[in-house]
């Protein structure tokens, strides 16, 4: 069984549109969603967890049609927006009590062994937390019922080097448990790289790619070479390229490279900018 | 919806405590009034019943309209736990002044009970019949738009106290037909209060977060 399936999702706004997106996360795997400000990521999670109507296609996670069985799925998935909306009154036990009769699989004992291991105080009020803790508590609350599926959405952001670490080791584990899938969004790329099996690159509401990490890793590459060596590569084989004065440098598809070159590996992040950049060109 | 609940009694508790003042405050008067004031009673009930829009607002802050769309709530869950405090809120102030002015009117040697029943079934009405208009408006048009609503609270307290004060010094004398219609009244509120919960659960369906 997949976690999340989308087919022709499709969403219509005055100014934008999220267009025919197509894409898998098979059960047990960590997605990540990489797209510039308003490429879309948002509506599509929100999409993804009815939060909004669609105008078009078909959603389904963990197996089940979220038109007809939101309310039954939400029990099932941990979600943490960009922003926590828990009220500033509340403290990390007030949460506690409250998400206790909301989550039918609330496990209290996980919840305060998250909320230590990221270092949560329990008395402060959510008001006065940093934004980092705040998406910590968030993420503690996601963390904490038993979900199957975690759908979160910037929820690195704000937070400093090491919890940030902490939370990647947590989401690890998280996928550990049999068929538990992650899908995440995040503008830290290099995160994402740590983390994901996959990758979906999203722009201007379009579905650029979303394939296996490593595959991706391992299919892409960079060469630098002289104006005169870069005339031998085969133009099927350059996604991007880029002339400085004294060499060009390029995104080539490895495999349609017909000669030997010194190729660099690419990361997600000169993946993702280098892809735009040539969209752009278009 | 449990949780909807304590959430929303925990923020009425830290933010709108000046509502809980000023129903202490009227039940005080209640007590120490040495005549009747149906002011005293109905300002109380109808001023709770804006604890809702005060709730809206809170959620709209704090982003809690959104957060709570992510959490395993219906649409009908979300809104039924706002009709349910703003319910408990009248009830609870009504009950409190009620008791404050039966003892009051007790004591002066003109508590009588037909009348006191009127008065209760009159100030619940009007009561209900203002959060039946504006819980729906608010979660049609926001909290802030809704707060023209309360101008217009103040201004049907006014009149039906004006009306009402009229009848209680005089006393009132009511025939059977009378307290026939009156009853009428009241079930016809409770019939809209319920019309309006479910208008509001079709309304918020609509609404995207």
């Amino acid at each position: 069984m997949n976690a999340i399936e989308l087919r022709g999702l499709t969403k219509k706004y005055d100014t934008f549109t999220l267009d025919n997106i197509n894409l898998t996360l098979p059960s047990g795997c960590i997605m990540g969603l990489v797209g510039e400000n308003g490429a879309g990521k948002s509506t599509m999670i929100k999409l993804i967890i009815n939060m909004i109507s669609r105008d078009g296609g078909d959603i389904t996670v963990l197996g089940k049609d979220t038109a007809k069985d939101i309310d039954l799925i939400k029990n099932e998935i941990g979600i943490v927006l960009d922003e926590v909306g828990i009220p500033a009154c509340l403290n990390a036990c007030q949460v506690e009590r409250i998400m206790r009769h909301t989550f039918k699989k609330w496990d209290s004992e996980r919840y305060r062994w998250i909320l230590d291991l990221l270092s949560i105080d329990t008395k402060k009020p959510f008001g006065k937390y940093s934004r980092g803790m705040k998406m910590k508590l968030g993420l503690a609350v996601a963390m904490s019922h038993g979900a199957k599926l975690l759908i979160l959405d910037e929820a690195t952001s704000g937070i400093d080097p090491v919890d940030r670490d902490r939370i990647l080791e947590l989401l690890c584990d998280f996928t550990r448990v049999e068929h538990h899938s992650v899908l995440i969004s995040s503008h830290i790329v290099s995160d994402l790289e740590k983390l994901c099996d996959y990758i979906t690159f999203l722009h201007k509401g379009k579905l650029m790619l979303s394939e296996e990490k490593d595959a991706l890793l391992s299919n892409y590459g960079i060469v630098r070479l002289t104006s005169e060596e870069f005339a031998g590569v085969p133009r099927e084989a350059v996604v991007y390229k880029k002339d400085n004065p004294y060499y060009t440098e390029a995104l080539i598809l490895r495999e349609k490279l017909s000669f030997e070159a010194n190729v660099l590996p690419v990361s997600i992040e000169e993946l993702f900018v280098f892809m735009v950049k040539e969209e752009e060109k278009l | 919806m449990k949780g909807l609940i304590l959430k929303d009694i925990y923020v009425l508790f830290k933010y709108l405590r000046p509502y809980m003042y000023i129903v202490a405050f009227f039940v005080i008067l209640n007590f120490i009034s040495p005549s009747t004031n149906l002011f005293f009673i109905l300002y109380p009930c109808s001023f709770c019943s804006m604890i809702p829009i005060g709730l809206v607002s809170y959620d709209k802050a704090f982003r809690w309209d959104e957060y709570s769309a992510t959490l395993p709530y219906t649409k009908g869950q979300l809104v039924s736990a706002k009709y349910i405090i703003a319910l408990s809120s009248q009830l609870a102030a009504l009950t409190l002044t009620s008791v404050a002015y039966a003892v009051s009117t007790s004591l002066n040697g003109f508590f009588e009970i037909k009348s006191f029943i009127f008065l209760m079934m009159t100030v619940m009405g009007s009561s209900l019949l203002t959060s039946a208009v504006s819980l729906p408006l608010i979660l049609r048009f926001g909290a802030e738009k809704a707060r023209i609503i309360l101008y217009g609270i103040v201004g049907v307290t006014i009149a039906i106290c004006t009306m009402g004060n009229g009848m209680l010094s005089k006393g009132i004398h009511l025939h059977y037909r009378e307290y026939v219609a009156v009853t009428v009244v009241f079930c016809a509120v409770l019939v809209l209060y319920a019309l309006s919960w479910l208008l509001s659960v079709r309304i918020y369906k609509r609404r995207e977060t």
